[in-house]
């Protein structure tokens, strides 16, 4: 007699053969993947509303102490290097007559990058420019059919140097009764120098035979950087979405612009404008926003983004209204496009833009980052955080501009395969470029089989 | 990724997506909503394999969900004095494919999907009961009764829950025999 299972298996091989040949048109699959596209801005942009606001705030706050050169005194930490992945551990000599700490061989774990503990006093030294990181390393299980879970979330305090110290330790994952579920912490806010940083806790549960995860962020909570231990605290999770221009009274969301306070919507470039169906890219003034504009619907089109003519349009509030922009420049193949998110504003007409690499034939909807720029009106110059990482391919670039530092979390994903994210800053000034948090290190594998490790960052206030 | 998985997994996902449809057009189109969920989800794939095995969980996630939707269309439709259209069955003569598609269509949409994700995706009970939002005895239930309807229709044995399941793990060996170095793709 028969086995069921024999039978269903060999149905679904007959049928496959019958089929043989099916394929979805072109169309189809250029719908399937903005419809993905559409879904993944989506959801990055709900889940950005997180950490935005937060980023904008540090941005007022970065450009205003460039005004107020009165505040607190920058540490003097080992000199950079250009190219530095891995510090070298050295004494952290400061200005005023604290004592001098002298750091050993930084701790090696699997899953982790080099790290120190943290030494008594380190945290009230901290001033501009330091950071936390919250750090949960996740790996392929061993036949790389699924994700594994995360055992371990570190919360990491980095010097501007990119030497990071160990902060706080939670362990993650717990079966209960409905499933698998741990609580992270993302990082919220964190004034240097202070001993705590609020964190959103976000509880996570996962389908493990799907993949899919459940997310669920919950409420804010204190984190005592000393000890550890977390508190729930008053306050509302930030749920703004978009980006804030410097003067901090208009909002840039996906496409609008509303005014802070009245929520009135001052222009949108949803659809079709009089400069052609436009996407923003950041604000380029206090008062106008960076797009990108081309003569039809990319993404339900079956016509190659180069064809579409595109070029970068800055638009004024009146000229959002209106729909009718300035034509900065055109762009030609091999050029690079500035994408729909990633990007923040460096000063007026100056920009720092995840972009993708104009190519013939190739639809918007297959469009991925192919580095960081730093973009003006005439000039696009590719920064170092565009560079692969040897074990990571990189191909979605997130940029937050603190005054003249642009601090760009790198991953990939745009191409489908999963890979952590690298934390690094470039100085705009003197060129130095420092990884502060890189992914898990390969620990021997054969095959790279990391996918998470930095989970979130904010830099001090 | 997308791509190559729409492209050359198409046919044996369309495939799937019958044994739980019995229609091609209706596992098309379930097919082609598994890929955006899958696509626009956290997950990553280093190879169409990895991809199309949780694709074909996907599929029979929506299938359950779209039930549940269209449970509560045809409650609506009916509340409004409407006529729920049943569910058709697009059946093949001849052939393995049909026979059995046809032994699933008479099974309730929930004993198909636990069914086929117990013996096609080796799955267990919990496993099967989270990806489709349903209890673990209810799942036991199912399968139990799923099965022993299509022992009587289709001539089968298979051995009862509980007791050790050989099953035929198609997808992980798929992807044992199929990976290769990952590759720089401009897909989505």
């Amino acid at each position: 007699m028969r086995d069921l299972t024999d039978v269903m298996a060999d149905s679904l091989d007959a049928r496959a053969t019958s089929l043989d040949g099916l394929r979805p048109g072109e169309s189809e699959v250029a719908g399937l993947t903005a419809r993905v596209r559409r879904r993944r801005v989506v959801r990055h942009t709900v889940e950005a509303a997180v950490t935005l606001p937060v980023v904008a705030a540090i941005a007022i706050g970065g450009w205003m102490l460039m005004g107020d050169r009165t505040g607190p005194p920058p540490v003097t930490t080992p000199t950079p290097s250009p190219t530095s992945t891995e510090p070298s551990p050295s004494p952290l000599p400061e200005e005023t007559p604290a004592p001098e700490i002298v750091l050993g061989d930084p701790i090696t774990e699997p899953g982790l990058p080099p790290y120190y503990p943290m030494p008594l006093g380190l945290l009230d030294q901290t001033g501009p420019g330091w950071g936390l990181g919250t750090y949960a390393p996740r790996a392929f299980d061993v036949d790389f059919s699924r994700w594994g879970l995360p055992e371990t979330e570190v919360v990491f305090l980095v010097s501007p140097e990119g030497v990071r110290f160990e902060a706080a330790r939670f362990d993650l994952a717990t079966v209960d009764g409905t499933g698998t579920t741990w609580t992270e912490h993302e990082l919220v806010s964190w004034q240097a120098g202070a001993r705590t940083a609020v964190v959103q806790a976000v509880v996570y549960t996962v389908v493990t035979s799907s993949g899919t995860e459940d997310v669920e962020p919950g409420g804010l909570m204190t984190l005592d950087l000393l000890t550890g231990v977390v508190a729930p605290t008053v306050g509302d999770p930030p749920s703004d979405l978009g980006v804030l221009n410097l003067r901090g009274d208009l909002r840039l969301g996906t496409g609008a612009v509303t005014e802070v306070g009245t929520g009135t919507v001052l222009g949108s470039l949803d659809g079709e404008t009089a400069s052609g169906w436009c996407e923003p890219v950041a604000w380029w003034t206090a008062d106008s926003i960076l797009a990108t504009c081309v003569d039809d619907d990319a993404y339900n089109l079956d016509i190659p983004h180069l064809e579409l003519n595109p070029r970068l349009v800055t638009f004024d509030m009146a000229q959002l209204a209106s729909g009718e922009g300035v034509i900065l420049r055109p762009f030609a193949e091999g050029e690079q496009l500035p994408m729909l998110w990633g990007s923040d504003q460096v000063s007026d007409g100056v920009v720092v833009v995840q972009a993708t690499t104009l190519t013939p034939g190739v639809l918007a909807a297959a469009d991925c980052p192919s580095g960081v720029y730093l973009l003006t009106g005439e000039t696009t110059e590719r920064l170092p955080a565009s560079d692969s990482h040897p074990d990571v391919e990189l191909n979605i670039f997130e940029a937050d501009a603190i005054g003249r530092t642009v601090y760009v979390e790198s991953t990939g994903g745009c191409s489908g395969g999963a890979r952590p994210s690298i934390l690094t800053s470039y100085d705009l000034d003197d060129a130095t470029f420092i990884e502060l948090i890189g992914p898990p290190p390969r620990d021997g594998q054969a095959e790279y089989r990391w996918i998470q490790g930095l989970t979130s960052y904010v830099v001090g206030e | 990724m997308l791509e190559q998985v729409a492209r050359e997994r198409y046919p044996r996902l369309v495939a799937y997506g019958m044994l739980l449809t019995g229609s091609q057009a209706e596992a098309e189109d379930l097919v082609q909503n598994a890929l955006v969920s899958t696509f626009s989800g956290r997950a990553r794939f280093g190879t169409a394999a990895e991809a199309e095995a949780y694709v074909r969980r996907a599929v029979a996630s929506t299938f359950i969900d779209h039930g549940r939707r269209r449970t509560a269309d045809r409650k609506a439709l009916v509340r409004a004095g409407g006529r729920a259209v049943p569910h058709t069955v697009e059946m093949t003569r001849g052939g393995l494919a049909p026979e059995v598609e046809g032994a699933l269509a008479r099974l309730a949409p929930r004993e198909r999907a636990c069914v086929v994700l117990r013996h096609m995706e080796d799955l267990s009970v919990r496993e099967t009961a989270q990806l489709l939002r349903l209890s673990e005895g209810a799942v036991k239930r199912y399968v139990s009764d799923g099965v022993a309807a299509l022992n009587a229709t289709l001539g089968t044995t298979s051995p009862s829950e509980g007791e050790p399941v050989e099953v035929r793990r198609i997808a992980t060996r798929r992807a044992r025999r199929t990976r290769r170095p990952r590759e720089v793709r401009r897909d989505a």
